[in-house]
């Protein structure tokens, strides 16, 4: 498969995904100069504190990462990092929250987890032959300290509000070297 | 009024379903939730329903074992099943349907692909 070839479906993917759960519309964007470092990276749950708590035990703003296995035909992870603020947005677009208040973190973790389990089988829908399947795993959710790319191959989006997120893809679909 | 049980174990997902069948003008409906196909089995023990939306890939029960265990009982086999699933190409669309599933719908799903895949419900209840 072309790299060129998945960068258009993981572009249809999000694009259309996001249209039509959460009405806004992306272009492709350049990669932020990161280096491929690691970053601290704690496991999301529903228990977890609101994000103004988390962003302060942090002291900097702190990035969502959702997360989705590829169980079969072939073995590969895809990612999802949002920034705190576009995970806000995200979810108050879905809900239509209205509250002065920012929703709840267990309302942003599962707005996160639905977007890439939805992105995520919207691509391999659109890679895949019509005549095989696909199984997923379940989505989970871990909290960044950093922006960091440790590795797979990032496709980098903005919102037309000038968020700026990526979606990551590690194992075999990325193309033969 | 009709019952409706949205099966998913995403909140989000099961309001979004829920909000995409209120805009496509489904009207006097109660709508009961579930995030398993367990949950739905216990649900139908407990009250009459018209239809059951579920996703396919679920903890505990996915949807194609609900949908087997559904379309398997004699009490409950002639309820309504519509799948949602990320993951529903051609192929596994084929297969749901072979197992009864009244429709097939890709997330994200919408207004319009809700409408028509209650339309044939429609249809028999104005008969």
């Amino acid at each position: 498969m072309y790299t060129h070839e998945i960068k258009q479906a993981v572009f249809t993917a999000v694009s259309e995904t996001f249209e039509a759960m959460i009405f806004t519309q992306i272009i492709p964007s350049d990669l932020p100069d990161i280096g491929p470092t690691s970053s601290e990276l704690i496991e999301a749950n529903t228990e977890t504190p609101d994000s103004d708590l988390i962003e302060s035990a942090f002291d900097q703003p702190v990035f969502y990462r959702s997360e989705i296995n590829l169980i079969e035909p072939k073995s590969a992870l895809f990612s999802m990092i949002f920034p705190t603020d576009l995970a806000i947005s995200i979810t108050k677009n879905l809900y239509g929250w209205m509250e002065e208040n920012d929703p709840p973190e267990h309302l942003m973790q599962d707005s996160l987890a639905e977007i890439i389990n939805t992105v995520t089988g919207k691509l391999m829908t659109i890679l895949i032959d019509n005549q095989s399947t696909f199984t997923l795993g379940l989505p989970n959710l871990k909290i960044m300290k950093d922006l960091s790319f440790e590795k797979g191959e990032v496709y980098s989006f903005s919102t037309t509000d000038n968020f700026r997120f990526f979606f990551i893809i590690e194992g075999d679909l990325l193309p033969e070297e | 009024m009709k019952r409706i049980i949205i099966a998913d174990d995403s909140g989000t997902a099961r309001m979004f379903i829920k909000r995409c069948f209120e805009i496509s003008g489904c009207q006097d409906v109660e709508f009961f939730e579930a995030k398993n196909g367990l949950e739905v089995l216990e649900q139908l023990k407990k009250t009459s329903v018209d239809l059951v939306v579920s996703d396919l890939h679920m903890p505990e029960m996915d949807g194609t074992e609900l949908l087997k265990r559904i379309k398997s009982s004699p009490r409950f086999h002639e309820i309504p099943v519509i799948i949602i699933s990320s993951a529903a190409n051609p192929k596994k669309v084929e297969e749901l349907k072979e197992l009864l599933a009244l429709d097939v719908l890709s997330k994200p799903v919408s207004p319009a692909s809700v409408s028509k895949a209650i339309k044939p419900l429609l249809k028999n209840s104005e008969k």
